[in-house]
């Protein structure tokens, strides 16, 4: 057997435990995330997505179980130091990251961390100037200040910023809100890039399930703080019913797919991009070339 | 009635002009998308409306009104703004005595602000947070929270600023019901930024701004038929027309006009049987 990158086994996550207070927020969760993967997790507003990073960046501890990122165990009886050593192995990308810089120009907030971890200035700049590389932003954006920049541009120095912490790991929530259809497709290319030639682990938290389609090799859908499926992307789309009655949208390629298919067209596979659906229909559109 | 005419606006320390020339006129009860990239124009302009840019050249009228120093109290009571990123906005400790924020400022007597609080976050579906603090919520919690503020002033013109950007699909479908509701029951006119197609597919008009012009005012349907336009325009085409280039790109012969996705699964399936 492969053993995972990411690791949770048989783990339960509640709130203010043992107290008349208590809520679960996860329950019995089994997730595990090989190195180099591209992994999704989808599921409504309130479905525990963000208790699961958070468990995965050690900002909590699960109540059972074990979480296991690369060589560090975290179990409930983990101490804060513990935990602080499964965050160095993985990064985050919260929602509007931009609203999280501060310095004075781009270098130097893409450099805080590294320097905040102790690195010498020349060497964190160094990684600051590795990490703008990364995310396409040239020399010419080092000096500026990152409040002059645009909306895409000021996401791309936060990224760059996590990416300076030399995560193995890169957890993704909801990284393209936000930005115009442009902006969107160069930030999800360049994770892809850093996926498929760096081979960054990464997990994808979000609502666009085009992105996933399109993106992800393995999906997770939470519901009610429990893991209700996971699979490949194509088996997870294919079931439509079971996403209607789950209230998530699908894609619209497979919506389309589906509707020619009540209309009774046959697919051999199920397309999940429109580059795949135009290919499987190409050969039997009569008369139309 | 909103009237902008020949706005220009530089922001301080800027040479290229954030607006130049923008005229447009808004009637009542008109359900607008403003589209457009990421420094297009088009959230300034709609700052502009709502008195929240100064130094500006032109005019604002506002259901008869010029915006100046003067009346920009007398305008901000006729339009509730949500924003973007709703921690941006966010000043009471509880959610109740944030959504009860801008009718205290406006001097609402409390047994109706009480039921005006009620109301709002029952109709955004959050009235079982009440009481909890704004800073626990989800960010598609928080952006119906900012909505709930926004219609507890019972504005005339709403306009939304991107406001629907955090909620999951199912949240976006519910809140854009309410605003479909709101908008009848009481002849709100809506403006909505936005980078969502199916947002932008449910206005009445579509104006689109480019590098600080404003380049279309048009039904979406019309739009939605000039892929290059939109692609030049940084905006993602709607879905039918992406499948549509595709198989033209492999020589498909396709009609010219816009179809929709029913329309699209027909002419597919008429061709394909």
């Amino acid at each position: 057997m492969v053993v995972g990158q990411i690791e949770i086994t048989n783990v339960d996550y509640k709130y203010q435990p043992d107290t008349p207070f208590e809520s679960i927020a996860l329950q019995e969760i089994n997730f595990a995330v090989e190195q180099g993967t591209y992994t999704a997790v989808i599921g409504h507003t309130g479905s525990g997505k963000s208790t699961l990073i958070q468990l995965i960046d050690g900002l909590i501890k699960p109540t059972t179980g074990e979480v296991t990122v690369v060589d560090k165990h975290v179990t409930p009886d983990s101490s804060g130091k513990e935990l602080d050593q499964l965050r160095k192995n993985v990064g985050i990308v919260f929602q509007f990251p931009e609203s999280q810089l501060f310095e004075e120009t781009v270098i130097k907030d893409i450099a805080f961390g590294p320097k905040n971890f102790g690195k010498s200035d020349t060497e964190a700049n160094e990684i600051a100037s590795r990490a703008m590389k990364l995310v396409g932003l040239s020399d010419d954006f080092a000096e500026k200040s990152p409040f002059d920049l645009s909306g895409g541009q000021m996401r791309r120095v936060a990224i760059a910023g996590v990416l300076a912490l030399e995560p193995d790991i890169l957890i993704l929530d909801e990284p393209t809100a936000g930005l115009d259809a442009a902006g969107q497709e160069q930030i999800m290319t360049l994770f892809k890039e850093l996926n498929v030639e760096h081979g960054i682990t990464i997990i994808l938290v979000t609502h666009n399930m085009e992105d996933v389609a399109k993106y992800a090799d393995q999906v997770y859908v939470l519901n009610h703080g429990k893991i209700v499926k996971s699979g490949g992307s194509r088996e997870i789309f294919a079931d439509q019913q079971w996403l209607n009655d789950n209230y998530l949208t699908v894609p619209v390629t497979t919506r389309i797919a589906q509707k020619l298919i009540n209309k009774g067209y046959h697919f051999d596979e199920f397309p999940l991009t429109v580059e795949e659906l135009s290919a499987k229909l190409l050969p039997n559109l009569k008369g139309e070339k | 009635m909103i009237e902008v005419k020949n706005i220009t606006y530089l922001y301080p320390g800027n040479e290229i002009p954030a607006l130049e020339d923008v005229s447009v006129t808004i009637q009542d009860n008109e359900w607008i998308a403003l589209v457009g990239h990421n420094g297009s124009g088009k959230s300034t302009i709609a700052r502009i409306m709502d008195g929240l840019v100064d130094d500006y050249q032109g005019t604002v009228v506002i259901n008869g009104i010029e915006l100046t120093d003067d009346t920009v109290w007398d305008i901000r009571d006729q339009i509730g703004f949500v924003f973007q990123n709703p921690d941006n906005q966010f000043v009471g400790a509880t959610v109740q005595d944030d959504v009860a924020f801008g009718l205290e400022n406006r001097g609402v007597p409390r047994p109706e602000m009480i039921e005006r609080v009620k109301n709002a976050l029952t109709v955004v579906g959050m009235s079982e947070f009440a009481t909890r603090e704004p800073s626990s919520l989800s960010g598609g919690q928080k952006q119906r929270v900012a909505l709930a503020g926004a219609l507890a002033l019972q504005p005339k013109i709403l306009i939304l600023d991107e406001a629907t950007s955090m909620l999951d699909p199912q949240g976006r479908k519910e809140v854009l019901d309410i605003l479909v509701k709101m908008k009848q029951k009481f002849s709100l006119t809506i403006i909505m930024i936005t980078h969502d197609l199916a947002e932008t597919a449910m206005a009445e008009r579509v104006l689109l701004m480019n590098k600080g012009h404003l380049v279309v005012d048009d039904v979406p349907e019309k739009l939605f038929s000039q892929p290059d336009i939109i692609k030049a325009n940084g905006l993602e085409l709607p879905y039918s027309e992406r499948l549509k280039q595709e198989l033209i790109q492999d020589g498909v012969k396709m009609p010219q006009e816009y179809m929709n996705e029913d329309r699209m699964v027909e002419w597919l399936w008429d061709k394909l049987k």
